[in-house]
């Protein structure tokens, strides 16, 4: 496979409670109308490419994506817990134990690599393919009520190291520190037990946060530098799954609800607009999905 | 000219320390001379290159006396319960050219972060009697910049300290400052002589500082206020590195209590 110079990859796999192709068909959007570096690879498996191929026209799908790496392939099993608001909960398949993979299947030189519930709303990750950085993800994080993540989400144990997410990340694939990153990542993946352990954090989900974190700090020869950098703006924005979505005004401009999680029925809401969101409830997104649709192929 | 490092308060107590220290240092920079100030002159440390005896019954003045009978021109000077794991001793040529007293600007924790100075009683008092705090755990000094005339005066200082007339003059009673123990202790000087002197005190981080010693303050987490080895998880592999939490520990280690110091990290700490 030739490689391509710079450009998006997003990955979806449908897991039958949550339509990944929808969401990386509004990731897709929001990369094409907000970045220059647009070029969009979807990876994804057979089934959920069979729904997005029902989901698009053939015109909507040429400006959709660029290029599609559909694989045959046979998910772990890793149960998670989702959150739909306050008030609903679900357990879904997440599959996710093959992220680090994407270092060997990316057709890019240089590779942003965004999760499918990141939405897009400005260029300021165009920045980071001018650079010459080799590895970069977000370690901080803000919530759209401007609160600091819980503290599994800022360490791995209170006393440990800090967390990294997983969400966006950035390499050049010519660079030995990303080859190394991405191996460690897959040899602590292979070992979660034994690193659960060592590191101290709890939970029997596979977290790709985890995983890419203690890669991180490995690499970093167990101190505190860094040779992963931080991506531009330096502290990733997200919505948790508390939170609900009230409505799109346009693509990179919407109204969210979001509870206080320590009073679940006092609310405030958020207007994001032009920025870049991890939005966490994936199902609140799914909703609109219908409007979505609308405004991007209007 | 003359450089070398110096370690100080050595006494019959803390031998085990201060021979820990001067082995480390000499793994680190083998070219430059260690000396250690002692209070007894039965007292011999086997690595060491100069054995200072200085006999002084305050602390703080002899924290300073001690400074001042260093053997070098230019000198580090180390307390003694302090493990170098890492240093670039490429710095002393930036040093060369400094000020005459250069103490370092932050203290840090085991992961890197760094210690505010308020969570201890004694850097809460400078703070409030100065606006700055001082880090006593390593000093360089330049015997040619003119060192000596702060240390005689901070050993004025602290030989005519009376508890009660610094109470009553340095005393915040709006803000409750804690009183005054009964010898003043070195780092209050320090900030003192910091506030005082024009540009003959810098701060800058020329030793990376780690700091496990108690926070008394430390409300938020009050694990601190107890000894670090008994809520960390701490082991030096076959190697000789020292982690903490799975933080490798890098730099001028305080560890204030040898409790530790097991036979098995002993053995260890000898093949860094």
């Amino acid at each position: 496979m030739s490689k391509f110079d710079r450009g998006v990859l997003l990955i979806a796999y449908n897991n039958g409670k949550i339509d990944y192709e929808k969401l990386a068909i509004i990731a897709a959007s929001n990369v094409k109308r907000h970045m220059k570096n647009n070029h969009v690879t979807l990876l994804t498996d057979i089934n959920t490419f069979e729904s997005l191929q029902k989901e698009l026209t053939p015109e909507q799908f040429a400006v959709t994506f660029d290029h599609i790496i559909v694989e045959k392939i046979e998910h772990e099993r890793n149960t998670r817990m989702h959150r739909d608001s306050p008030w609903t909960e679900f357990s879904t398949q997440f599959n996710n134990k093959n992220k680090h993979s994407i270092y060997q299947k990316s057709p890019y030189n240089q590779t942003l690599m965004i999760d499918v519930d990141y939405i897009v709303g400005n260029d300021s990750l165009d920045v980071i393919f001018d650079t010459d950085y080799e590895l970069a993800m977000y370690k901080d994080a803000t919530s759209v009520r401007n609160y600091k993540p819980r503290i599994w989400e800022q360490k791995l144990h209170p006393d440990g190291i800090d967390m990294w997410w997983s969400t966006v990340v950035y390499w050049r694939s010519d660079s030995e520190v990303a080859r190394l990153f991405f191996g460690i990542w897959e040899h602590v993946k292979e070992n979660y037990q034994y690193y659960k352990w060592l590191y101290k954090f709890p939970g029997v989900l596979f977290r790709t946060d985890y995983a890419a974190s203690i890669a991180a700090h490995i690499l970093n020869g167990h101190s505190v530098d860094n040779v992963v950098v931080e991506l531009p703006g330096k502290t990733m924005r997200f919505s948790e799954q508390i939170d609900d979505i009230v409505e799109f005004n346009s693509l990179n401009d919407y109204v969210l609800l979001c509870p206080n999680p320590k009073e679940l029925w006092k609310n405030i809401c958020s207007r994001v607009k032009n920025e870049n969101i991890h939005v966490m409830n994936k199902l609140a997104i799914l909703r609109h999905y219908d409007k979505i649709k609308e405004l991007i192929y209007e | 000219m003359s450089e070398g490092y110096l370690i100080i308060n050595g006494t019959e107590e803390n031998t085990l320390e201060v021979d820990l220290l001067i082995e480390s240092i000499k793994k680190i920079d083998p070219t430059r001379s260690v000396a250690v100030v002692v209070n007894d002159k039965s007292l011999k440390f086997i690595e060491a290159n100069d054995i200072i005896v200085v006999e002084e019954e305050n602390p703080t003045v002899l924290y300073f006396k001690s400074l001042l009978a260093s053997p070098y021109t230019k000198t580090i000077a180390f307390l003694p319960d302090q493990l170098l794991t890492s240093f670039n001793i490429d710095i002393w040529e930036n040093l060369r050219g400094f000020d005459a007293i250069i103490l370092p600007r932050n203290r840090y924790s085991f992961n890197g972060t760094i210690i505010d100075p308020t969570l201890y009683v004694t850097g809460q008092t400078e703070v409030k009697s100065f606006d700055i705090s001082s880090i006593p755990n390593a000093i360089f000094f330049n015997k040619d910049n003119g060192c000596d005339y702060i240390f005689g005066l901070a050993i004025i200082l602290c030989a005519n300290y009376n508890q009660h007339d610094y109470i009553d003059f340095f005393a915040d009673t709006e803000n409750s400052m804690p009183t005054f123990p009964k010898y003043i202790w070195p780092s209050w000087i320090l900030s003192f002589m910091q506030s005082i002197t024009d540009k003959k005190i810098l701060t800058f981080d020329f030793v990376h500082c780690i700091d496990l010693s108690k926070q008394e303050n430390n409300y938020v987490n009050n694990n601190w206020t107890r000894r670090w080895s008994e809520f960390l998880t701490y082991w030096v592999n076959e190697t000789g590195d020292f982690k903490i939490e799975n933080f490798i520990q890098n730099g001028l280690v305080k560890y204030e209590s040898n409790a530790w110091l097991t036979d098995e990290t002993r053995t260890n700490l000898k093949y860094r």
